[in-house]
């Protein structure tokens, strides 16, 4: 039977959350908030099925013993696409289109690709995948990948939505994942300070 | 000119004998023949410092110098002797310390080069190891351009559904304007109704397979989606441990050829 302990899967939480936070909030941390919901295997009953207006993009990170499937469904609604737009200082009439899906795939890159550097630095050996869109309805069909450990978040800016954010944990049974991540001691920026030669 | 105890020429003669007979005890050291001839100078010396005339004694002193000198000739010869004999066997020594090294060395060298020829194949074991996996990462590469094909497919799956799903409806749509058209008929288009309503079931039908063929497309289209992305992570995975590895036989080859 595979096992994640409750540190390794708050410690991927935790780096999801830095991850975001870096890429959608950067010097505005706490205004980015991302409310966790998870249990194991099959336990977890998602949000109910809503899936139009949204746009969702899959990317794994891999190493010998598990692999993390992270899903990020974005809503496609005028006020979400607005708070999108100024969360990653893009001009909100380009947001159509390609653009839009360009765009959401790279932000997915950028997390994940956050999340994958300081993986790497704990695992000898990690690896990402590229973005790739799919139907919203698979957030609901997780399950099929046979999850250690599912969590769900939604991810909130100044208290409005802007995405949610599913992740499969899939642990290999004779590799129990078990380690913690130190969290990243964040840059202070000396604003006003003189500096002295 | 009197020679008698207390005067200075017997003072400077007798201090003569004695720096002679100390400098001969010196150099005569352990040497029992040194010691017999100087107690032979002391008798001597007592007997002269009773009774011996200056040019008796001028004699014997010239006597005594000879043997002096001859004494620390030979106490030269020997203590040079001495130094040659000390010299030859530090040679000596040296050499045999020289020859253990050299042998040790020997040693060292011919196991070094048993050590060197262990690395040298394991280099050549694990370089053969670092091209299999480098073939495993083009077969990954390999799995993965299949892989996008799948994808591919499985997309263009979901058009031709949403195509047929398209169609069932606008059959949908047709079987009922037949059914209204029938019932304008009345007793003539009974018939043509009951077809009517017939197609329309079956329109009904298709447009529910349609709707589960398109969710199982989905739920496929994750597992595949995933599977492909499992298999990217960790060709990317495994070509980054595989250009670690080369780097380190390189290293250890380039330090065999440095030895």
């Amino acid at each position: 039977m595979s096992t994640a302990s409750p540190a390794a899967i708050a410690s991927i939480q935790a780096l999801f959350e830095d991850g975001a936070r870096q890429c959608l909030a950067p010097g505005a941390d706490d205004q980015l908030v991302l409310a966790w919901q998870g249990a194991s295997a099959g336990a977890l009953q998602p949000a109910p099925r809503q899936t139009a207006g949204r746009h969702t993009v899959v990317l794994s990170i891999v190493s010998y013993g598990f692999r993390i499937v992270a899903l990020f469904d974005f809503d496609t609604t005028p006020a979400s696409l607005a708070r999108f737009a100024q969360a990653t200082s893009h001009p909100l009439e380009e947001l159509e289109g390609q653009a839009f899906t360009d765009l959401c795939a790279e932000t997915v890159n950028m997390i994940c690709g956050t999340v994958n550097r300081r993986l790497a630095a704990i695992f000898r050996h990690v690896g990402m995948s590229t973005p790739v869109a799919l139907e919203s309805s698979a957030t609901h069909d997780l399950a099929l990948l046979s999850p250690t450990w599912l969590s769900h978040a939604a991810l909130t800016l100044d208290t409005s939505p802007l995405l949610n954010l599913a992740l499969c944990i899939c642990v290999a049974p004779e590799h129990p994942l078990d380690f913690r991540a130190e969290p990243e001691p964040r840059e202070t920026e000396g604003v006003g300070e003189l500096e002295l030669f | 000119m009197m020679f008698s105890p207390g005067s200075a020429l017997f003072g400077l003669v007798l201090g003569v004998l004695l720096g002679a007979g100390l400098l001969t005890l010196r150099m005569a050291r352990d040497r029992s023949q040194s010691r017999q001839r100087l107690a032979a100078c002391e008798s001597q010396l007592a007997e002269m410092a009773n009774h011996v005339s200056a040019d008796e004694v001028e004699r014997r002193l010239a006597a005594l110098s000879t043997q002096a000198a001859a004494l620390r000739e030979e106490a030269e010869r020997e203590a040079a002797a001495e130094r040659q004999r000390l010299l030859e066997a530090h040679a000596a020594d040296a050499a045999d310390h020289a020859n253990i090294l050299a042998h040790q060395r020997a040693v060292h060298l011919a196991e070094l080069a048993q050590v060197r020829e262990a690395l040298r194949a394991e280099h050549h074991a694990l370089q053969a190891d670092i091209d299999s996996l480098s073939g495993m990462v083009a077969t990954l590469t390999r799995w993965h351009d299949e892989m996008q094909g799948i994808l591919h497919n499985n997309r263009e799956l979901k058009r031709q559904n949403e195509t047929f799903s398209s169609i069932n409806k606008s059959v949908v749509m047709l079987a009922l304007n037949a059914s209204i058209e029938a019932a304008r008929a009345g007793e003539y288009g009974r018939g043509f109704s009951v077809v009517a309503d017939g197609v329309r079931d079956l329109a009904l039908t298709s447009t529910q397979l349609a709707q589960e063929y398109k969710e199982n497309l989905n739920r496929n289209d994750l597992v595949t989606t995933t599977t492909f992305q499992d298999m990217q992570a960790s060709g990317n995975m495994i070509r980054t441990a595989v250009h670690g590895l080369g780097a380190a036989a390189g290293r250890m080859r380039e330090a065999l050829v440095q030895q």
